[in-house]
């Protein structure tokens, strides 16, 4: 997996992407002038805290939350923008995977019936090749196709997150929005869920958009990552500009306050501790979002915002490190 | 009962009775924890490791059934308190925080309502030395304007502010012994950090020991200096944390490090353990990890291993497997437990 070459052309693209909730006169910036590409094959993870618009950019995207500015395209061709309303059109190639899979499955479904449900929407199958395509779909994430008749409760939260996996399949796509799909599992299962991801991707050449919160999860499978932080796009870049050379105060501060399980290295770590919460949304902002935080601000951060620049590495700070 | 040890429990044993039948959740637990000291508890869900602590609480329903050879909390004998016995221990000698503070926080009451009925019943304050008492005890755990928010309502405080008040009220009555469930868990990484560091300043100054139940072995490397490892209602290992990072000795314990992933370097693929813990009501006989253990010899399907010292480690690490893995290489479990 390689960083995207420039002047390919991307499987989605995100430009000025603005979600807004509440009312218009006071609304919530959720999403605020996001832009960023996800090319074939790559894996982009999109990472912040809670609030910082990462689930609401894939919801839009997916045209489960209304667009307010900006435009998302597959392959070139528009798939949402405030005018337009093209949801019905949101092509088979894009399908997403929920965190909770407790609360994504229907419960009065069966596996067989969740798993074929697109199949049946989208129409041109026979039950038999319904029957066969469950069959193999289930085989493929690991799962035993004697359960097909079992209804979600049946499965362990990992198993059920399996099941989501092989919805997410069924019309072949070749992106999956993934948002937090292994944060409700325990750790041992994680790993199983995190192993299947990265094959199904080596197999079918797929592009993901990861959305997580667990960094270390992060690192392991995105091959690019972008930070959010109170709606916007912070900083960008490969997996290795991010994880050893950040150069965002918030990326750096987000990083040292992970806990790395080695007590040797834990003693040893340099934290920067970040005093108080993120700032709330509602608030019409001046300057930039991070400076009630920041360590390192200066007068300028509190009148100007900064924008995201830089080609391979971007970053949205006047004074980066 | 050693007097360093702020709470030694033998024995514990805890089960439900459901409409499926007995559920054994907690299955001869020994734990003990020293003065000043955090002990970290780590388990998946379902390994006992939070119906432990709340049965030394006595916060279980009635529902549950406890047996224990003992369970002594600073030279008292909890077994022998009844409720109303228990009622009065909480918050003076043991207090609990949970993963999320508003299902312990009344939302229809101020936070220095809550905090003063703490002061009030632990140490007998009253009128200006409570207040003054109420916005020292949110102003030590660090949320600005402490005599403001004293008069705010749960719901005005964030997440963090909300935990931090929580351990305020928690530890208002200078119990001994703090028990954490998860404390971190609701809470972004930065506000984790927070809390995990004021955990420990409040704990420098004051001599509190911890019991940290927690699914991160991340906060358990960075916050605990003994840890226990509980699976299928039992202990299976337990070392100093230094011991158990440097020389996980149960089969368990060693596929949890290496199926979780590190910030500090790439790794290659995962190694998850395969299959997924057992059921409380259907438990394999012998030894309950045998069905996903690669290292399974005929007697781990006879007779359940009880926790044990291994030679060669030092004192007090022990484990609960009856194969000797220090005979194998630690790359040679890797290479066994390949296979999702």
């Amino acid at each position: 997996m390689s960083v995207p070459r420039r002047g390919a052309s991307p499987l989605l693209a995100v430009r000025d992407l603005e979600v807004r909730f509440g009312p218009t006169k006071l609304p919530i910036r959720a999403v605020d002038r996001v832009s960023f590409d996800v090319m074939p094959g790559e894996t982009l993870g999109l990472v912040g805290e809670s609030g910082c618009g990462k689930s609401t950019t894939a919801r839009a995207i997916v045209g489960l939350a209304e667009i307010h500015a900006g435009s998302v395209a597959y392959e070139g061709r528009s798939i949402g923008s405030a005018t337009e309303r093209r949801r019905e059109e949101l092509p088979r190639k894009v399908q997403m995977v929920f965190q909770d899979p407790y609360a994504s499955l229907d419960p009065r479904m069966t596996a067989f019936d969740l798993v074929t449900e697109p199949l049946r929407i989208f129409g041109g199958y026979s039950k038999h090749e319904r029957r066969l395509e469950a069959t193999r779909l289930m085989l493929t994430v690991g799962l035993d196709p004697r359960f097909l008749n079992r209804y979600p409760h049946e499965f362990s939260g990992g198993q059920r997150q399996r099941l989501g996996i092989a919805r997410a399949l069924a019309l072949e796509p070749s992106l999956i929005l993934l948002d937090e799909p292994v944060s409700a599992l325990d750790v041992s299962i994680q790993a199983q869920v995190l192993n299947l991801l990265a094959e199904l991707r080596g197999e079918r050449g797929l592009a993901y958009l990861f959305i997580a919160h667990d960094l270390a999860v992060v690192r392991h499978l995105c091959t690019r990552v972008a930070v959010m932080y109170l709606g916007r796009i912070v900083e960008i870049g490969t997996k290795r500009a991010i994880f050893e050379s950040a150069r965002h105060p918030y990326t750096r501060a987000l990083l040292s306050a992970v806990p790395i399980p080695d007590p040797k290295l834990a003693r040893t770590q340099d934290r920067t501790l970040l005093r108080g919460d993120p700032p709330s949304p509602d608030r019409e902002r001046v300057g930039c979002a991070f400076a009630s935080r920041c360590a390192f601000v200066q007068e300028r951060c509190k009148h100007e915002e900064p924008q995201l620049e830089g080609e391979e590495h971007g970053v949205a700070c006047f004074f980066p490190c | 009962m050693t007097t360093n040890r702020v709470l030694d429990v033998r024995g514990l044993h805890v089960s439900f009775r459901t409409q499926d039948g007995v559920v054994q959740a907690v299955r001869g637990v020994d734990l003990h924890v020293l003065r000043g000291e955090t002990l970290g508890i780590v388990g998946e869900s379902g390994s006992g490791k939070s119906v432990t602590q709340m049965a030394i609480m006595g916060l279980l329903p009635d529902t549950a059934e406890i047996r224990a050879d003992a369970i002594h909390l600073d030279g008292n004998d909890l077994l022998a308190h009844d409720a109303e016995a228990l009622r009065k221990l909480r918050g003076s000698h043991m207090s609990m925080i949970f993963q999320d503070p508003m299902t312990s926080l009344n939302p229809f009451l101020t936070l220095g309502t809550q905090i003063a009925e703490m002061l009030r019943l632990h140490r007998g304050l009253r009128g200006r030395a409570l207040r003054e008492a109420v916005v020292h005890a949110l102003a030590e755990v660090q949320i600005p304007k402490p005599a403001l928010r004293a008069e705010q309502y749960p719901h005005e405080f964030s997440g963090g502010m909300r935990q931090r008040a929580m351990i305020a009220m928690m530890l208002a009555g200078r119990p001994k012994l703090l028990i954490a469930d998860e404390p971190t868990t609701a809470l972004d990484v930065t506000v984790q950090a927070q809390i995990l560091e004021l955990l420990a300043v409040l704990q420098r100054e004051r001599g509190t020991s911890i019991v940290l139940i927690t699914h991160d072995l991340g906060v358990v490397a960075g916050s605990a200096q003994r840890v226990a490892v509980m699976y299928s209602g039992r202990v299976v290992e337990e070392a100093t944390t230094e011991a158990l990072f440097a020389h996980p000795s149960h089969p368990y314990t060693r596929g949890l490090l290496a199926s979780i992933p590190r910030l500090d370097h790439d790794e290659g693929a995962l190694q998850p353990i395969p299959g997924s813990p057992p059921d409380l009501e259907a438990l394999p006989a012998g030894c309950p990890f045998r069905p996903r253990c690669s290292h399974a010899v005929p007697r781990c399907s006879e007779e359940e291993p009880a926790l044990r010292s291994l030679p060669g480690h030092e004192a007090g690490h022990r484990a609960a497997c009856w194969v000797d893995l220090d005979a194998l290489s630690v790359s040679a479990v890797g290479e066994s437990r390949a296979q999702p």
